[in-house]
Parts: C-alpha cells; structure tokens; sequence
C-alpha cells in the first residue's frame, strides 16, 4: 500500500465529503520542525479531535488552516479551493471559524458586542456608513444584533448578553469565544482546547454542546483537546501527532489504547494529564 | 465659602481640558499602543496653525477654526502613516520615545515655518474679555466654553464608542487586533481612524486653552501635556471615562493647592509659584502610584491592549 491510500484508508467505502483536505503540512520555526508531512481529512459533518503531548504541533496545524502560520510544504484545500495563497480574514470570509488557546476575546466589550464583531464579515454595509442614525447600515446592526441574541440563547448565555465578557468566569469565557466563532456562520469551526480551564461539571454541559451543534448546524469540528473524556465522548475520529508526526488516527477507543499513543504521552510524565492515564487503564481493563 | 467655589469652578475647568487631552491620549493608547508624548505637541501645532491664520490673511474666526480642525485630521492622519504604522509592532517603549522625537520634529518645524511663534504672541478669539455671571460666581467666556465642549465631546465619543459599529470595532481592536482582523475588521482604517479623532481632540483642546491663557507660543502645550497624563495614568491609561475623572482631579488639585499655597513661603521659597505646584502634584502623582500601580480605579496593568 502507498503512502497516500493509507493516509485516506480509514474512510474508504463511506459515502464521505471532504471537506478539508491536508497534504504533506510541514512547518518550521527556525531549525524546529514542528509539523513533519502530515496528511489530513476531514469530512464533512464530522467531530475530528487532535490529540497529543504538549508541544506536539497540534496549535500550529489549527494556524496553518487558520491562516496564521505559513507552512514551508505542504498544501490545504478546503471544499476544493488552495487555501495557502488567502490570508487569514479571506478563509475566515469562506467558512473558516475559530477560538484561540488564550481567548482572545473581546475582554473589554460585552458578550453581545464580541458576537456583532464575530459577525462583522456578513455586513454589507461599511463602517462609516454605520454611523449614521438611519439608513440600510442600522437596519442590518438590528438584524445582526437579532441572530446574535438567537445564538446567545441557543447557548444559554442569553442572560449574560450585556455583560463585560472579562467579569464573567472562565468557563463561560470559552463559551462566549466559541459564540462568537459561531456568529460568523462557520462551515468549518476549529477549536483549540475547548474544555482548558473548564470545570468539570461544566465540562459534561460543553459536549453536550459540541454534539448539538454539529447535528443542529451541520457544522464540522476538528478539536484540540486534553481532556480525554470530552474527545472519547464527541469525537468520531482521533487523531494523534507526536513531535509534528501522525502517530496514528482513527476510532477513539481503539487509537486511545494503542501502545505508542500511551508511550508519547507517558514518555513526557510532567505533562501527561491524570484523566487521559486513568481513561486509557479504564479501556485497558475492559 | 464663594471664594472656595469659585476655586473648585476653576479647578473643574482645567479639570476638564486636562481630561480632554487625556481622553486622547488613552485613546491612542488603547487602540495603537502608543503612549504619546507628542500629543501636546500636536495640539500645539494645530493652534499655531489657527493662530496664523487669524493673524495673517485675518480669517474669520470661526472660519479659521473649521480649516484648522480639518488640518489636525489631515495631521493626524499624516502621523499615523508616516510614523506610527512603521512602529506598529515595536516594544511599547520604544514607540514612547519614538513620540518624544516626533515631538520635538513637529516643534522644530512650526519654528521653522512661522519663527513668530519661538517667542509668546497674543493669540486672538472672539470670547476674549468676556465673561459669564452665575450667581456670586464668575467664569470667563472661554472657561464657559471649554466645559461645555469637554462635556459634548465625551457624551458624542460614548454614544459613538457604544453605538456605532465603527465605535464598536475600535474597541475590539483595541482588545485583540489578531482576532479582529480575523473577523474582516479592516485595522488599518482604525489605526488611521483613531489618530485622526485624537489629532481633532487635540486640537480642540489647544485652542480651547489658548483661549484661556490668551497667549501662546509653540511649546505652550508641554506644561499642560504633563498634568494630563497624570490624569490619565491615574484614570488607569485603560479607559475613557477614567480619563477624564483622572483630569478633572488633577485640575481639581492643582487649583485647590494654588489656594492654599498662595501667599505662603517657605524661607526664600514661595510656595505660591507654579513650580511648586507641579512638584507637589508630581509627587503626590508618584505616591498614588506606589500605593495603586493601576491607577485610581484599578483594571489593567500597563500594558499593550
Ligand atoms: N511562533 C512560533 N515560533 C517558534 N516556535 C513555535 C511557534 N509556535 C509554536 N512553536 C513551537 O512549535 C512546537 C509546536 O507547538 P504547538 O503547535 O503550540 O504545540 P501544541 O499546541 O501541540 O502544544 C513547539 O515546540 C513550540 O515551541
Ligand atoms: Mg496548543
């Protein structure tokens, strides 16, 4: 088997639409190779989670097809269209939606504010136009302002609407980042560390969300995420990267057990999180 | 009693110019990550502007103030491209001492332009000799009129910072300018948006304090730009309405403090000159921050928004 069939062979046989499409990503920080070859699909509709030890590379692949990092091989097409040659705003515009390890968020603006800016690539009207008192500009501001409650109340963050997002805690912090991902209308939404900082009970509330919105929106997901129990319970596909390698991809509850899988995250004791050990022995002994 | 009212009326005035400028000064802040040191420079340059146009073709005032508020837009934007944007991503101290050089070039070239201005000249306005009566109280025309744009200027800058997409955007650029301009917001028009409303700031507060003073000359702006950015440190350098509130308590001080010091010496030392005054205040201004590195009103460190 060639190197190609093997990176697709998990999907053969499936009626599947790809709709990111990653071909011999290599990225570099000076003499650091932080992404080495890697092959990637992600089908359309589906919650891919990528999983590895801190440092792994998984950030900077999220970059590359986000548009902040610039790979030095490789190629990303995303529903068939070369994504490398537009910047970041252009992907974004196509359905590219996001969230950042750090938030980013608006902090000084309220919830719904972060929401109107997460929209901001669907107006058509500019912004100087938008201060006017009247006119198609405050017309749009009011349906914007309109689909945005809609999404804060499908969330159940209607009530912090008028809120300052950086006086809220950080568990709803994260919820608001990815509300405001989601009021761009993504097809494609990337999140990093979703579940980071979150508390465990709020945790079980946050995969239930991610099951929702891929079956409510359509929406495709590829997640970075630490904490095992959140990717064994929404993710249809794992894949792992070691020190920028594919160490192997596929169902959760196989790739999870598999002998490298642990030896990359063991290898690297400090970093290596409890619940994924107490996960992974949980399988083991079934 | 009145005397004391008069003073806190006065102190409410400089007050409020101080939290004018300050206004602008957090604005660049926040938004560019700025900390400009030329901003009473520019001030200064706009209101020699206005002052040369009043005395030489002998515009009509109002006129001449028009023109000279769309030079301080056009300045504003000049400044922008020319200097901030190429510093955009330098440490934050280096675009402050790049400001003070910025300072020192619009100086040299007002100088250069119009030598009249090395030395102090009568700057003329309509309001000047005239005065308002309120109750026992008295504030001169120009006092009357700086508080009342102080007070216009910020409600219309809230309405537009909260209100308009344009506002809105700014504000979020100032938060995270990687997420905005993930979201199709075009930072550049901000950066350039923002310099032009602080060079408009600005200049309205330098000829309203040229107003005031009724004599200016071109380093007239750099006693004023001190106590205003007390003012907006102690606002804590991170949000508008502290600006101002900073101001007005700078103002406040410095007025109640002539008060008190006036008529007292110290030795040889008069304690009523305004040299004293600014030292006491500078080392009042250097304590608070000891004991509240953020300002009066906490929130953010210093830092790049
Ligand atoms: N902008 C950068 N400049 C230099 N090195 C970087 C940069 N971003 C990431 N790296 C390095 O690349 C490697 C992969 O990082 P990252 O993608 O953040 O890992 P992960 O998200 O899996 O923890 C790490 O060794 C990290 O130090
Ligand atoms: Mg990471």
């Amino acid at each position: 088997m060639d190197h190609e069939a093997q990176a697709t062979s998990p999907q053969t046989g499936q009626a599947r639409n790809v709709l990111l499409e990653v071909r011999g990503l290599n990225v570099r920080f000076g003499g650091l190779l932080a992404v080495a070859g890697l092959d990637l699909d992600i089908v359309e509709g589906e919650i891919l989670a990528l999983v590895g030890p801190n440092g792994a590379g998984k950030t900077t692949v999220l970059n590359c097809i986000s548009g902040f990092v610039r790979p030095a091989a490789g190629s990303i097409r995303f529903a068939g269209r070369d994504l490398l040659a537009l910047g970041p705003e252009r992907r974004a515009a196509l359905g590219i939606g996001r969230t950042f390890q750090n938030g980013q968020l608006f902090a000084s603006l309220t919830v719904l504010e972060n929401l109107l800016i997460g929209r901001h690539a669907h107006l058509r009207a500019g912004l100087f136009q938008g201060l006017l008192p009247f006119g198609p500009a405050k017309r749009e501001d009011a349906q914007a302002r309109q689909r945005a409650r809609e999404i804060l109340a499908w969330l159940g963050l209607e009530p912090y609407a008028n809120r300052v997002v950086a006086t809220l805690p950080a568990g709803l912090q994260k919820l608001v980042g990815v509300a405001r991902a989601l009021a761009g209308e993504p097809r494609l939404l990337l999140l990093d560390e979703p579940a980071a900082g979150v508390p465990m009970r709020e945790v079980t509330v946050l995969v239930e969300h991610l099951r929702r919105w891929c079956t409510d929106l359509g929406l495709t997901l590829l997640l970075i995420e630490h904490n095992m129990h959140v990717v064994q319970a929404v993710a249809q596909r794992v894949c792992v990267l070691n020190y920028g390698r594919k160490l192997t991809e596929g169902e959760p509850t196989t790739v999870l057990r598999e002998p490298a899988v642990l030896e990359a995250y063991l290898g690297r004791e400090e970093e290596a999180s409890p619940l994924l050990e107490q996960e992974v022995s949980d399988h083991a002994a079934r | 009693m009145l005397a004391l009212l008069q003073i806190l009326l006065s102190g409410l005035v400089t007050g409020s110019l101080y939290g004018l400028l300050a206004l602008g000064i957090v604005l660049i802040y926040r938004t560019t990550g700025v900390l400009n040191f030329a901003y009473g420079a520019l001030a200064a340059t706009v209101t020699c502007f206005l002052y040369v146009l009043l005395t030489g073709p002998h515009l009509p005032f109002w006129q001449a103030l028009l023109l000279s508020l769309l030079f301080a837009l056009l300045l504003g934007a000049v400044v922008e491209r020319g200097f901030a944007r190429p510093l955009l991503a330098a440490p934050i101290l280096t675009k402050a001492i790049a400001t003070l050089a910025l300072a020192l070039v619009l100086q040299t070239v007002v100088q250069a332009l119009w030598p009249q201005l090395t030395s102090p000249v009568h700057f003329p306005t309509p309001f000047e000799g005239q005065a308002l009566r309120l109750g026992g109280l008295y504030l001169s025309l120009a006092d009357g009129l700086a508080l009342l744009t102080t007070a216009l200027l910020l409600g219309l800058l809230q309405l537009f910072l909260q209100r308009t997409r344009l506002g809105i955007a700014m504000r979020a650029t100032a938060d995270s300018l990687e997420a905005a301009r993930l979201m199709g917001i075009p930072v550049g028009l901000i950066f350039l948006f923002a310099w032009m409303l602080a060079s408009l700031l600005a200049a309205i507060a330098g000829v309203l304090i040229a107003a005031r003073q009724t004599v200016i000359d071109v380093q007239f702006m750099d006693p004023v730009l001190l106590l205003a950015f007390i003012g907006a440190v102690l606002g804590g350098l991170d949000r508008l309405a502290g600006a101002v509130v900073g101001g007005l308590v700078v103002g406040l001080a410095d007025n109640v403090l002539a008060l008190l010091l006036a008529g007292h010496s110290l030795g040889t030392l008069d304690l009523g000159d305004p040299g004293i005054r600014q030292t006491l205040i500078f080392a009042g201004f250097v304590l608070l921050l000891l004991l509240r590195p953020r300002g009066l009103f906490g929130g953010a460190a210093l830092r790049r928004v």
